[in-house]
């Protein structure tokens, strides 16, 4: 059973054509000072971690601070270097890139960050900031393409001679949005893009991210700590907790049919704007997650069905 | 915190014997003792030359001559001297405590000094005793320590002239000669203390006062004060306990920066009120070209702000709880 | 970089030029330069010239007067200031480039490249430089090697300030995740460092440079007071002070016009490096809770509304009449009126900017410092407007407790949890060490906490984040206060911790039979806990009703549209909404 949540190729929907797998993903990290002398030599941030991507699809990942979403995150960015497993991108392993090694790679996955006051350079112009992909990777950068980009993400051209500072973190996030589309990537991973923002900018730009799937047929890896907004977006969702993806399936299913303990605790968790379902909820004043899980080995959380 | 307190000792002896060999090599590298034996006029003949050079060790190898002064330094001999008369240890060993006592107690008046300041200009910016002590701060900050010294020399002089009693000395740390009994000594070594200490302290005081008055505004405007404010704490307490005491990190790391900047400050108080310190001795180690007197003066200064730093080390961890438990 | 760095640099420019003692000291400065380059092209006396007119005191002739040579002071002055301003300047580019380049590449790098250079710090550190210098100086000096050579001794010794200043912003910037995402687009070390880093740390450099350039001056002129610095014939400022030290009383003139010169350029480029550093980071007024914050006089007038308030609303414990913050000319809050029973739960909803938090702050009495607040805020019959600090503390903590968003800060960080509590507890009355861990155990019992007696000796970095958040609830709850205002308490928190920390706050609350303002973005938060909820919009309210009216028909347009966004778990996630 564990095996089966495990494994992403277990999950009942395999996606039509697969652009990221992620199999067996394992990062450890040496544990602080103090930990090590009570003998325990690392931290477990990644246990086998499997799960893949399709192409035009959208793959949630919901986990609280501490789930390794992040570590997960920054292996498939190339950031870190994985202890074992393999992250294939279209069939290339990328997880042991180093640097610049591979260029042409890079142009092929991209990124947005959460916080949009420092994912862009303040000291740097839209059009700089849309040109830098380009520039990078030598190829040719002109201000149409830059106009061509801020227009699809909805924002006029006289943006291009401003500062990051002169936006709003919802227009800032656009602008992250359209720097990640400069290279026409295949696979944009999005690590908590809206958490940052208003309740109704958060609507605004989870509606063009779906306009721009559309569009352009990119994935996306959505990793956020709210279930509601992944669910939100995502066509799957897998759901991390101490290293592990404890559950992985379609969202209706997860939502519905949740297996593991711990998304079930995570539903129960997540307020619903509606006065009398909140009220009608039992009080939620110990939580099982982590408080009676904390003695267990690492990277046995998943085993807990 | 004893685990702590040894680790830190290991990395001290460890920095100790790094500055050691950079000390050496650079020393022997840029400084050549016989140069003035080289150019006199007229030329000294070769067979005296060749003769210096072996006594003081310069035809082996620099890391050879190294390891052999290393091996002094253990039993406690710093080299031998261009004035062959000269023994480094026990002229520099009686200047040590000269020094020390004037550097000890700049360090500490400056540091009481600037945490009041400091804490009192935060407590009241851009209010009055801040209006007055933020500009005193910055001319301190722009008087040169010579300039200061001599100014409050002349001045000790003129005032002693014009009353005709001699309440300020500005001459030497003790009288010549020094008396006898303790008390009386105590005093005339105190006496003589007032003028270089008040130049040492002030200059410092300048620099760790603004430091202070930083970290306390910082610290004022941070949720942890909000939120006592919010408890109904008394003003005393707040600033005391949620105010002071997290500021003390960061001015505890300014001092311990700044000690090789007292020592360097000492050194031109010490020249102007003509004292028989370490600065009087490098000095003329400097001017005899003796190259083995600097290397042990660096030496003892380098040991001297390797203990405070180590001080400074155990103070942050009675300090801030967030070093004590991190660290052990 | 030129180009893109324009319009920060114009707006830091700007905030220079109206930074008056800062520009005021540029002016100085400027001055005493020019003086320096294109005085001695037109003064009739050379620093080395010779005159007749031995120790003259000042006159027209000879402004600064005469040394025991006859050379004129203001000639020998100029030399001087030549020579300080020259050898300072050079050190300064010559420490500021070595620690740039190597604060850069520790920084970045970190790990072992960071802690080799910063053990090469900690060395340089543990030397007086001015020793090393004398020496090096010396050496310098008599192989009659010019400014150049000083100057380079200088340098080599004076770059680990910057060097540490540099790797610490480095450091910082490094996490930023304008960082990563250059990483990921694939770019290169060197671009990051000098295209990225480089440019974010410029302010920094550019104020730590100024303020090098005065500790050169002081360093240049000291060595040379040693007599190992400029050597004659030529001549510094340190040295003509040197020459002077027996002088101070016999002919003042030498002794005061060298060292007063050296003041002034010191203390100008002191002042200049602070206005840099205000234009680079314009802090606003700077915040002291200790202070009672500034009120305007129209809110003087409510000292009679206190009773019509007394008078019209016996019921409400809390009342806001007319409440308004603005920042100088700009409104944050307008007038709004709030009203909360004894034992109510009121919730105040609105994205940031709306004035909620502010609203909150004004209740407490705790606006920044730039802000005024107008308006009248009654609690149980008593005006709270316009009292002292002393006077709030008949309130804060005993009657009305607040809540802050993060609490990794809001406890203090260099005491015990127990310490905490015993201070809140010590307000009315003396209590014993015993007594107040006993009551501090109860208390962090109610929130949930397990193994309380042991937490009691933990300090809060060892506990998790909604540990310290139920802890700050339970201190809150220290004297049964009758109102409790909470900011955002669960912002900061997990989604299964902030279910947790709102199980905790209302079962608190319905304990003590408190009334609680709760202020949040999140509309799904509310539906939980309010009975009454008041929707903010830039600056105003724009409903309030209660809670279970609200959620069924919201009344105004913006609440219509919150409620439709606000994000939910619905089966049917293939349904878009509108």
């Amino acid at each position: 059973m564990s095996g089966q949540t495990r494994a992403g190729a277990a999950t009942p929907e395999p996606p039509a054509t697969e652009l990221l797998r992620v199999t067996d993903l394992v990062k450890h990290f040496r544990a602080p000072r103090a930990a090590r002398r009570r003998g325990q030599a690392v931290v477990h941030a990644l246990c086998a971690v499997s799960f893949s991507v399709g192409s035009a699809e959208t793959l949630g990942i919901v986990g609280e601070s501490g789930s390794g979403k992040t570590t997960l995150l920054r292996t498939i960015l190339g950031l870190q270097q994985p202890t074992s497993g393999q992250v294939l991108f279209l069939g290339r392993d990328v997880s042991q890139r180093k640097g610049r090694s591979d260029l042409a790679l890079q142009r092929e996955i991209s990124v947005v960050f959460q916080d949009p006051y420092t994912s862009l350079d303040p000291r740097m112009t839209v059009a700089d900031i849309l040109a830098e992909p380009a520039q990078i990777h030598g190829l040719a950068a002109n201000a149409q393409k830059a106009r061509t980009l801020l227009d699809q993400v909805r924002l006029p051209a006289t943006g291009l001679r401003k500062f990051p500072h002169e936006f709003s973190g919802g227009q800032r996030q656009r602008i992250a949005i359209a720097r990640a589309l400069a290279l026409n990537p295949k696979l944009i991973v999005l690590d908590e893009p809206v958490s940052a923002l208003d309740v109704s900018v958060q609507a605004e730009i989870l509606s063009l991210l779906r306009e721009l799937q559309r569009e352009r047929g990119v994935s996306y890896l959505f990793v956020a700590h709210d279930l509601a907004v992944v669910a939100e977006i995502s066509q799957r969702v897998g759901v991390m907790y101490g290293g592990q993806m404890v559950e992985l399936g379609p969202t209706r299913q997860v939502i519905t049919e949740a297996r593991h303990p711990y998304t079930r605790e995570l539903l129960a968790a997540v307020p619903v704007p509606d006065p009398r379902i909140e009220r009608a909820k039992p009080r939620f004043l110990q939580r099982r997650w982590p408080t009676e899980t904390d003695n267990l080995p690492p990277c046995a959380h998943g085993d807990l069905l | 915190m004893v685990q702590l307190i040894f680790r830190r000792l290991a990395s001290a002896v460890l920095v100790l014997l790094l500055a050691s060999i950079v000390i050496f090599t650079v020393i022997s590298v840029s400084g050549d003792p016989l140069a003035e034996l080289r150019d006199r006029q007229p030329p000294v003949p070769g067979s005296v030359i060749a003769a210096e050079e072996a006594r003081l060790g310069l035809t082996d190898p620099l890391p050879v001559r190294y390891l052999s002064w290393l091996q002094g330094l253990v039993t406690g001999d710093f080299g031998p001297s261009t004035i062959a008369t000269r023994d480094i240890g026990v002229e520099l060993g009686s200047r040590v405590g000269v020094t020390l006592r004037l550097v000890i107690l700049a360090i500490i008046i400056a540091l009481v000094l600037s945490l009041l300041a400091g804490t009192v200009s935060a407590l009241h910016q851009r209010r009055w005793p801040d209006l007055i002590l933020t500009p005193s701060a910055f001319i301190l900050l722009a008087l040169p320590s010579f300039w200061l010294a001599v100014l409050l020399k002349q001045w000790g002089i003129a005032f002693n002239n014009a009353t005709g009693y001699q309440t300020f000395y500005t001459v030497g740390a003790v009288s010549v000669p020094a008396p006898r009994e303790f008390l009386p000594l105590v005093a005339d070594i105190a006496g003589h203390m007032v003028l270089p200490t008040i130049v040492l302290a002030l200059t410092h005081f300048a620099t760790w006062s603004r430091y202070q008055r930083a970290a306390v505004a910082e610290g004022l405007a941070g949720d942890h004060v909000r939120f006592a404010v919010l408890k109904g704490l008394s003003r005393r307490r707040i600033v005391g306990s949620y105010v002071v005491r997290p500021a003390l990190i960061p001015i505890v790391t300014i001092v311990a920066l700044d000690l090789p900047v007292v020592f360097s400050g000492a050194v031109i108080t010490e020249t102007v009120f003509q004292w028989r310190g370490m600065g009087g001795f490098l000095l003329e180690s400097i001017a005899l070209r003796d190259t083995n007197a600097v290397l042990a003066w660096l030496l003892i200064a380098a040991t001297a702000v390797v203990l405070f730093n180590l001080i400074a080390d155990i103070l942050y961890g009675l300090v801030d709880p967030r070093v004590r438990y991190a660290k052990s | 970089m030129g180009e893109a760095g324009a319009g920060k640099l114009a707006v830091t420019f700007g905030r220079f030029v109206r930074h008056k003692v800062g520009m005021s000291a540029l002016c100085v400065l400027f001055v005493v330069i020019l003086t320096a380059i294109f005085l001695p092209m037109l003064w009739p006396y050379d620093h080395a010239e010779i005159t007749p007119d031995l120790s003259q005191s000042p006159s027209l002739a000879h402004p600064m007067g005469t040394d025991t040579l006859g050379r004129d002071l203001l000639a020998l002055v100029l030399r001087g200031m030549q020579q300080s301003l020259l050898i300072a300047f050079s050190v300064t580019i010559i420490a500021s480039l070595i620690g740039v380049v190597l604060g850069v590449v520790a920084g970045y790098f970190g790990s072992l490249v960071d802690a080799t250079v910063m053990r090469a710090v900690d060395l340089v550190l543990t030397l007086p430089t001015l020793a090393l210098a004398a020496f090096l100086g010396s050496l310098v000096a008599g192989r009659g090697v010019s400014w150049l050579g000083l100057a380079m001794v200088l340098g080599s010794l004076m770059w680990t300030s910057v060097a540490r200043l540099v790797r610490g912003v480095v450091l910082s910037l490094r996490e930023l995740a304008f960082v990563d995402a250059a990483r990921v687009m694939g770019a290169s070390s060197t671009r990051i460092m000098f295209r990225h880093l480089v440019p974010n740390v410029s302010d920094h450099i550019v104020v730590a440079g100024t303020l090098m350039f005065g500790v050169a001056i002081l360093a240049e002129s000291s060595l040379s007071f040693l007599g190992f610095g400029v050597q004659p014939p030529d001549t510094s400022l340190g040295l003509l002070v040197a020459n002077a030290q027996s002088a101070v009383l016999t002919r003042p003139w030498l002794f005061y016009f060298p060292g007063l010169l050296i003041i002034t350029i010191v203390l100008s480029v002191n002042y200049v490096g602070e206005g840099l550093r205000e234009a680079f980071n314009p802090k606003s007024a700077p915040d002291n809770p200790l202070t009672t914050p500034r009120r305007t006089a129209r809110s003087r007038r409510t000292g009679t509304r206190e009773k019509q308030a007394q008078a019209s609303q016996p019921a409400a414990l809390l009342t806001v009449r007319d409440l308004s913050v603005r920042f100088g000319p700009q409104t944050a809050v307008k007038p709004i009126n709030l009203e909360i029973k004894p034992g109510e739960v009121l919730a105040l909803v609105g994205e940031s900017g709306s004035g909620k938090s502010l609203t909150g702050l004004s209740v407490v009495g705790l606006l920044p410092t730039n802000a005024v607040g107008t308006g009248s805020v009654v609690f149980a019959g008593n005006e709270l407007t316009d009292l002292s600090f002393e006077q709030w503390r008949e309130y804060r903590g005993r009657r009305i407790a607040m809540i802050l968003q993060d609490p990794s800060t809001t406890l203090n960080p260099v005491l015990t949890i127990a310490t905490q509590f015993a201070d809140s507890m010590r307000l009315t009355s003396a209590v014993n060490r015993t007594e107040a861990r006993r009551r501090a155990a109860e208390l962090m019992e109610s929130v949930a906490i397990k193994d309380a007696q042991a937490r009691l000796d933990q300090y809060p970095h060892q506990l998790s984040g909604g540990m310290r958040q139920r802890i700050a609830i339970a201190l809150a709850m220290v004297h049964d206060p009758d109102l409790i205002i909470a900011d955002e308490p669960t912002t900061a928190l997990d989604v299964t911790v902030q279910a947790q920390v709102m199980a905790t706050l209302a079962m608190a609350r319905e304990r003590t039979g408190a009334a609680m303002l709760f202020i949040t973005h999140d509309l799904a938060l509310v539906a939980g806990i309010a009975d009454r909820v008041a929707v903010m919009y830039q600056g105003d309210i724009v409903e309030e009703q209660d809670v279970f009216s609200l959620f069924d028909n919201p009344r105004s347009e913006y609440t219509r549209k919150l409620l439709s966004l606000a994000p939910r778990i619905s089966t049917d996630s293939s349904v878009e909404r509108p």
